[in-house]
């Protein structure tokens, strides 16, 4: 039996195995760029321009280092944030560290993905359940819409709670309807009722809204 | 054939693996030719003279399967290796249904990668 899209455990580990796979991309790179970096050694007099070919490739093995410690310090956060099932939300650190995981998941669909700019604050809510519905939004437009365009994640404050848009503004309006037609709509307006959310479409380009109490 | 007749064709949106990769079998005396998208990997099988392409199964756009699908269509005869990041061998078996030849898993050893690669031109 095949866990249901909404539940929160189904998403912690889609989230898991897509990095798991952009590291293993990381770590195939270093692997391929010390064993250039040893060609290089071995080819002795035959290779021109040794130290600067030695130097590109320490440069990238430092790059690809960096990508890596990114991608562990996000997963760990995003792993201890199973930790509570209701605690306080820093809203604009918990969408950065989704953007970041989930951004390649994105891409592989046709999409950017990014956080509008703005201030961070805080809500009160269970953070797995917040996520799973930020990720669920993300798939009902990376499945329904045309790929190819910038998918824009945007946190309001509308006073009390917090109102989050999934938009694509490089859409006409005429695409919103496809959202609806999302295979897992129902589920999402499901779970969305579960965790006390309201879930409406955005009304100046096709996206979704999630308003949390 | 020797390795210095051999075109291997390396497809993935991972730009500098494919290009380091391309740099050490070039080394090893074979031509590679690098592609990083599903698409543009078909349009190098279309218009160059490719022995054997080895294709990363998630890229943006025509993901790594689909993009075989098209291969076996225009090149039934050519050998493709499939490259996964997965930890399962579910996606490369599926791979292998659909014509692959073989699969390995990133990060791969380039001297299990030649292997490959000269069973497969042999087997032409």
């Amino acid at each position: 039996m095949k866990n249901s899209p909404n539940d929160k455990s189904f998403f912690m580990g889609r989230v898991t195995a897509s990095v798991a796979h952009e590291l293993q991309n990381v770590l195939a790179i270093i692997r391929e760029t010390a064993g250039l970096m040893q060609d290089f050694m071995m080819m002795g007099d035959a290779c021109q321009d040794f130290e600067n070919r030695l130097s590109t490739g320490l440069a990238s093995i430092k790059n690809q280092v960096s990508r890596g410690v990114g991608l562990t310090q996000g997963l760990n956060r995003f792993a201890h944030t199973a930790d509570h099932l209701h605690c306080p939300i820093d809203i604009r650190d918990i969408l950065d560290r989704l953007v970041l995981l989930t951004e390649r998941m994105a891409r592989n669909k046709g999409f950017s993905l990014s956080l509008a700019p703005g201030a961070s604050h805080t809500i009160n809510h269970d953070p797995v359940a917040f996520q799973t519905l930020c990720f669920l939004c993300l798939e009902a437009l990376e499945q329904t819409l045309p790929s190819g365009q910038a998918l824009v994640i945007t946190p309001e404050s509308p006073g009390k709670g917090a109102r989050i848009g999934f938009a694509c503004p490089g859409l006409p309006m005429d695409s919103a309807p496809l959202i609806r037609t999302w295979p897992n709509w129902n589920d999402l307006a499901e779970a969305c009722c579960q965790y006390g959310v309201e879930l409406s479409l955005t009304d100046t380009c096709p996206g979704i809204c999630l308003g949390f109490p | 054939m020797s390795s210095n007749t051999i075109t291997v064709l390396l497809v993935d949106d991972e730009d500098e693996f494919t290009s380091t990769l391309g740099e050490r079998l070039e080394i090893r005396g074979y031509t590679a030719v690098t592609a990083s998208d599903g698409e543009a990997g078909i349009q190098c099988i279309i218009n160059r003279d490719i022995d054997i392409a080895v294709l990363d199964l998630m890229m943006p756009g025509m993901n790594g399967l689909e993009t075989l699908k098209q291969i076996k269509n225009i090149k039934p005869t050519l050998p493709v290796i499939l490259l996964t990041g997965h930890g399962s061998t579910k996606e490369g078996m599926e791979g292998m249904r659909l014509g692959a030849l073989d699969y390995l898993m990133k990060p791969l050893d380039i001297n299990e990668l030649i292997k490959r690669i000269t069973q497969a031109v042999q087997h032409k």
